[in-house]
């Protein structure tokens, strides 16, 4: 039993996250891909973010799963799921 | 395989429009031509119909004059969003038809960047009705404007 469950989380996911407006200028960059833990969590990517883009942690943004916005960090990723960065919108 | 699911979602994030019997939605980079989107509204069994044009105004709140705008939208989730604002309010029964369209890329002062417009027998609720639509589309949907003024430039 713990041999599978080791075996589940060693398998790697890929994920993709978009970043919009100044968003995307903290990263400069539009999207990344990643691989990550099968047993992933969204709270998990955006600590990871944090670490590579410090910059982040001083804006507010919502967070949308696969085109959804979400509230629930602690969902576990699947295979091919996109994050979205998406900070407070200024439409119309 | 690979290749079928990346052009499908390539065509997906370069989905410009929703188009559905009562409700129509537009993302687009052209300028707003407002009387031939309100055609699509009109109806001979509707005789109400109200419109929201948003243009950009010629200064920052801090008084800065704007050279220009630049919208930036995330297509499909923002096309989905408009239309499940715009579903919220049909299935209630509060209008019978509906249209969004707004503009991005670069906009200058007196330029629309947005049209809101609905249509029902009659006038009544209708103008209460697309204040709040205005007002759940600049909360909700993944749109973003950057204002250029004085050689700089602002998120807002």
């Amino acid at each position: 039993m713990a041999n599978i469950k080791l075996r589940r989380s060693n398998k790697k996911i890929s994920i993709k996250i978009l970043f919009f407006a100044y968003a995307k200028e903290i990263v400069n960059k539009n999207y990344l891909n990643l691989k990550v833990n099968n047993i992933t969590n969204v709270k998990e990517v955006l600590e990871k973010l944090y670490i590579d883009y410090p910059d982040l942690k001083k804006i507010n943004f919502s967070v949308a799963l696969n085109n959804e916005y979400i509230n629930d960090y602690e969902i576990i990723l699947k295979n091919k799921d996109v994050i979205s960065i998406i900070p407070p919108v200024s439409g119309g | 395989m690979k290749l079928k699911e990346e052009n499908r979602n390539k065509k997906n994030n370069n989905k410009t429009k929703i188009i559905q019997e009562n409700i129509y939605i537009e993302i687009t980079k052209k300028e707003i031509k407002v009387n031939s989107y309100l055609k699509r509204l009109y109806d001979s069994k509707l005789g109400g119909n109200v419109v929201f044009i948003g243009t950009i105004r010629d200064k920052t709140d801090k008084g800065d004059l704007i050279d220009y705008l630049y919208y930036e939208a995330y297509k499909p989730m923002a096309l989905n969003e408009i239309r499940k604002i715009l579903e919220n309010y049909l299935f209630q029964g509060a209008f019978k038809k509906g249209l969004v369209v707004h503009r991005i890329g670069i906009l200058k002062p007196k330029d629309i960047a947005i049209l809101v417009a609905l249509a029902n027998e009659h006038r009544d609720n209708l103008f209460n009705v697309l204040d709040l639509i205005v007002k759940e589309i600049k909360e909700k949907v993944p749109i973003w404007k950057k204002e250029y003024f004085n050689n700089s430039y602002k998120w807002i």
